[in-house]
């Protein structure tokens, strides 16, 4: 749909973590979580920080441009 | 007792949706009709009170968290949508009812008191449709 991979999915799951947990400590509802998951929302710089902040990784690792 | 965000979420969709529908219905039948005093014309104005109040309460009842997590950037960003596009079909009802006036005799109070309870019909209506696409 966008133009933005993200290995949001593959990351969470390796800190044992789940939509409602991730979703809990980044202050945004699982809906959210779930959607950015699928491609269907691309969050704001501001959550996509938050998301690596939470995940402890790069922001780069989570979301690429697509080629 | 507190509620999570879920909660909020829920109770906030179905009351907007049945107010959404309710105004539908208002709306149909006052054309249908050709009056604006139809049957249940109550029922848009009472469910809009009780929608506040409901979802007030809901609010009220989570912790601040939750409330934060039920109005994050993608409720905010589907609010917003939704708005833009129910801007335009208001608009669109203006040439809509010229036409339908023109053509069926509807009573100017009438056409007024159903375009207005369309236009909160579309906000409503298309909030659903989009939280709903974007589930």
């Amino acid at each position: 749909m966008s133009g933005l991979h993200n290995s949001l999915k593959e990351l969470r799951k390796v800190k044992g973590l789940t939509q409602a947990d991730l979703a809990s400590a980044a202050g945004v509802s699982r809906k959210t979580i779930n959607t950015i998951e699928n491609k269907v929302f691309v969050p704001s710089t501001v959550l996509a920080l938050t998301l690596s902040k939470v995940l402890d990784v790069s922001v780069h690792d989570i979301f690429e441009l697509e080629e | 007792m507190t509620i999570q965000d879920t909660d909020i979420s829920k109770v906030r969709t179905i009351l907007l949706e049945l107010t959404g529908l309710s105004c539908l219905l208002y709306a149909i039948l006052a054309v249908t009709q050709n009056t604006p005093q139809t049957i249940w014309w109550f029922v848009p104005t009472a469910m809009g009170v009780f929608t506040g109040v409901g979802t007030f309460v809901a609010f009220a009842m989570a912790d601040p968290a939750s409330r934060c997590m039920a109005t994050d950037e993608m409720y905010t960003l589907i609010t917003h949508r939704a708005q833009r596009h129910a801007y335009w079909l208001f608009l669109g009802l203006y040439p809509a009812f010229a036409v339908i006036i023109m053509t069926t005799g509807l009573e100017w109070n009438t056409a007024f008191a159903a375009m207005g309870t369309l236009t909160g019909a579309a906000y409503l209506l298309l909030l659903k449709f989009y939280e709903w696409r974007m589930s």
